[in-house]
């Protein structure tokens, strides 16, 4: 957060230590011998054959702690060299407190651990990775960024809500580094397109009642409660597709490098239809452009570091790679990331 | 792209079981079962093949027909 230029920030010596990716063992199969023409049709347009859900007593949060754990194990840390964590979630345990000081309890991290949550789906991971920083200049020396969502509900009616959203959580583990390149970070808000992909019932506007829990059909004829997702598709597809590939140019432009140096594009992972018209309109090539909804669906803001660990495995921390993230969605909201790998770094994907 | 292979890319693109050909003047919401996929898959090929984006809403407020999309994506 040193320099600012059109709401791009230069970070100095931020440092991915090590990203642990933590999806449920149980995975369910989109399709199946019993699997309706319109789940199959479905399946196929949006480009996801199966996904991975919490099982009984799985939740967020458990995926978060286990994660913490693997983490701690794999760096040797000893609990006070950890200074803080963010979880970026909206599948918190509670409504009140956040996620974050239940797992300062629960990973047995000191009571003097800074620990809060930030209230972000989509674009929630390059956001984590700014916030973050801002802390590491600050004087502390590493912070846990604890990134993802429990989108599934099982019983939904809404059948896309049903077979698009899975469920995951990713530990990041940051330091500064003074031989790491800068990383770059851009975002935006339009909090007008709020009713694009929201829950209307729950808050404060409309508590839940009885009645938010009745399967209605809507205008547009999908089937749910107000208590379920309501996505409007067309509209997340033309701000998502409108919007991304100029953030990512405008990134490029100002760390004055091209696209073609990119080594990889990790984009939030929508749907196929809104990725794939991405790149097609970027003229990349695939492998540029790792997916992982195919086997894991729609992670929410878990979906660009389960990408980098599920399809780059290793790649993307090989020394002097340059990948570029970029989240987009729920808000509506938007953030940019281009990251420098050092070579040192550890990435892992574990199942729970 | 010719007015034929638009129709072939779009049967495609809003990939509905049993929809083989699309009549030019059938605006696309008369169309049985057209739902809200398929009007992504409009807005995908629209995107793709001409770069020029579309208004789901409008495709069904204005009762467009597969003919005006192609003149509208030509500049006609």
């Amino acid at each position: 957060m040193v320099s600012e230029k059109n709401n791009i920030y230069i970070l100095k010596k931020l440092k991915i230590e090590c990203l642990v990716s933590v999806s449920p063992s149980k995975k369910i199969n989109i399709v199946n011998e019993n699997t309706s023409d319109k789940i199959k049709r479905l399946s196929r347009s949006i480009g996801i054959t199966s996904k991975h859900v919490c099982d009984k007593g799985q939740r967020f949060s458990t995926l978060g702690e286990t994660g913490i754990n693997f983490l701690i194990n794999k760096l040797k840390l000893k609990k006070n060299e950890i200074d803080g964590i963010i979880v970026v979630t909206q599948s918190p345990d509670y409504i009140m407190p956040g996620t974050a000081v239940l797992l300062q309890d629960r990973c047995g991290l000191p009571l003097n651990t800074l620990a809060y949550d930030i209230n972000l789906g989509c674009s929630g991971y390059p956001y984590g990775l700014f916030v973050a920083h801002g802390h590491l200049s600050s004087g502390m020396k590493r912070i846990l960024l604890v990134v993802g969502d429990q989108s599934f509900s099982p019983g939904t009616k809404d059948e896309g809500h049903g077979v698009l959203f899975g469920d995951a959580c990713t530990v990041t583990s940051l330091i500064l580094d003074d031989e790491i390149n800068e990383s770059i970070f851009s975002c935006g808000t339009d909090g007008s397109g709020l009713k694009a992909l929201y829950i209307p019932h729950g808050g404060k506007v409309r508590p839940v009642t009885e009645d938010s829990l009745v399967p209605k059909l809507d205008e547009t004829g999908v089937m749910r409660t107000g208590t379920d997702v309501v996505l409007d598709g067309p509209k997340i597809h033309n701000f998502s597709v409108g919007l991304v590939e100029t953030e990512l140019r405008k990134v490029c432009d100002f760390a004055n490098i091209n696209l073609d140096e990119i080594d990889y594009f990790v984009l939030h992972q929508a749907n196929k239809l809104i990725n794939n018209t991405i790149r097609m309109k970027m003229k990349k090539e695939m492998e540029k452009f790792p997916e992982s909804l195919s086997d894991f669906g729609n992670t929410s803001s878990a979906s660009i570091p389960i990408t980098m660990t599920a399809r780059l495995n290793d790649s993307w921390i090989l020394k002097d790679k340059k990948t570029i993230m970029c989240g987009f969605g729920i808000g509506l909201s938007w953030s940019t990331f281009l990251y420098t790998s050092k070579g040192d770094e550890m990435s892992f994907h574990i199942f729970d | 792209m010719t007015f034929d292979d638009f129709l072939e890319g779009l049967v495609t693109s809003i990939d509905m079981p049993g929809v083989t050909t699309l009549d030019p003047d059938t605006p696309f919401c008369e169309i049985a079962d057209f739902d809200s996929l398929a009007t992504l898959g409009v807005m995908t090929f629209s995107e793709i093949e001409f770069n020029k984006q579309i208004n789901g809403e409008k495709l069904w407020d204005d009762k467009t027909t597969p003919k005006q999309l192609y003149d509208r994506l030509n500049g006609k």
